[in-house]
């Protein structure tokens, strides 16, 4: 455990390399969770002035997680701006975090799909996803169902491999300047490369092991609908609309590009217990500028 | 003959009940119609399903009325893209595992 807390000065904007630094600064938090201590080292979000879904939903599954196994926890909350206050308060974190009522989940104006909980396989969760997009802009049925899908193949991974003490944590957002639709799914479960691993050992890295489930083809197999197909169909959805895909999972980290792989690394110092999924669909046209 | 499978596909149950309930369906009416008759699986209306639902019908079909029926004697009909594309990479993984199982034996 860190005499100080792990201080958060920079954004956590939803980008790989924002959530691998933020990984790796709270290394010591993740250490002392897999320690087994009773108290773990405070997160101080003060100085941070922009939070995203991925953000949102990794601190949830920590925190969730924590709580289930009795480990104390503090977060020092954002201090500002009014938009990130607003959205700590509709995704959900502050009620989490700090045991307020829930804020209201399907306001006409909100951007956010609230954190929501997932046990087990998918059950028409992804709902909650087409209705935060349709509340904004018109969505289409082929850009709804590729959303739904998505979803649903990131959540059943879970219930078929994760064994995650704490489901899947969910959070989406919908960004309207873009069209986009940011979503994150966490579990806290066994990850990627453990998995690919205990059927494949060929396999020579915990990052090789990235790249082949994003390839498609590759599956423990452990299940009879098992294929090894989610990952790398919602891949080709994040290239079909203008998206992106990347992963952590344990070790490693793997980005893509047009549906491929693109980049991914095995940083030293750190390694998340389980698996963080996130996607972005341009399920909308972008909002352009009125001209006068 | 026709098979709507929204009649049958419920998103709340497990992909494994569902997706056997499909296939059964599917190999009952290839055992009642003629051999030289196929079978028509409608997707229309079915929202969220993902390969895992797929391979469970495509791998049930397969084992009880073998590939070459699954092949030639059924035609399955979509609504909307995304469900015909991951139809079409669920139905490419399974020919990929025949054919290399083929190979090995």
């Amino acid at each position: 455990m860190l005499d100080g807390p792990c201080i958060i000065d920079f954004n956590l904007d939803d980008t790989p390399s924002s959530m691998v630094a933020f990984l790796s600064r709270i290394s010591p938090i993740l250490r002392d969770m897999d320690a087994g201590l009773p108290v773990l080292t405070e997160l101080d979000l003060r100085r941070c002035k922009f939070l995203g879904p991925s953000a949102v939903s990794l601190i949830a599954s920590i925190h969730r997680h924590a709580s289930m196994r009795g480990q104390a926890w503090k977060v020092q909350m954002p201090e500002g701006p009014a938009k990130l206050l607003a959205f700590c308060e509709f995704s959900g974190l502050g009620s989490l975090l700090h045991g307020t009522a829930a804020p209201p989940s399907e306001h006409p104006d909100s951007e956010t799909a609230p954190l929501f909980f997932i046990q087990g396989p998918p059950a028409g969760e992804a709902e909650r996803l087409v209705r935060l997009v349709a509340r904004h802009t018109e969505l289409s049925e082929n850009n709804a169902e590729y959303l739904r899908i998505g979803f649903n193949e990131m959540v059943q991974n879970v219930a078929d491999h994760g064994r995650s003490p704490v489901g899947c944590v969910a959070c989406a957002r919908f960004v309207a300047s873009r069209g986009q639709v940011v979503v994150a799914i966490v579990d806290r479960g066994v990850g990627i490369p453990t998995k690919l691993r205990s059927s494949h050992p060929e396999i020579p890295t915990a990052a090789e092991a990235m790249r082949r489930v994003l390839m498609g083809g590759w599956s423990s197999k452990s299940r009879p609908n098992n294929a090894g197909q989610g990952i790398s169909n919602l891949a080709q959805f994040s290239r079909m609309l203008r998206g992106g895909l990347w992963i952590i999972s344990e070790s490693a980290w793997i980005t893509t590009r047009d549906g491929e792989p693109l980049r991914a690394g095995e940083p030293r110092g750190w390694r998340f217990a389980g698996t963080a999924v996130f996607f972005t669909l341009g399920v909308a046209e972008p909002l352009r500028p009125s001209v006068p | 003959m026709l098979i709507e499978v929204s009649t049958i596909y419920d998103p709340t149950q497990p992909v494994e009940t569902i997706g056997m309930a499909v296939a059964n369906r599917i190999v009952d009416a290839l055992q009642s119609v003629p051999q030289d008759e196929s079978v028509r699986v409608s997707l229309a209306g079915v929202r969220g399903a993902g390969s895992s639902f797929y391979n469970v019908v495509l791998r049930g079909v397969e084992k009880w009325a073998g590939m070459q029926a699954l092949e030639t004697r059924v035609r399955f009909e979509f609504d909307l893209k995304p469900q015909e594309f991951v139809f079409g990479q669920s139905l490419r993984a399974l020919r990929a595992e025949r054919r290399s199982s083929g190979s090995r034996s």
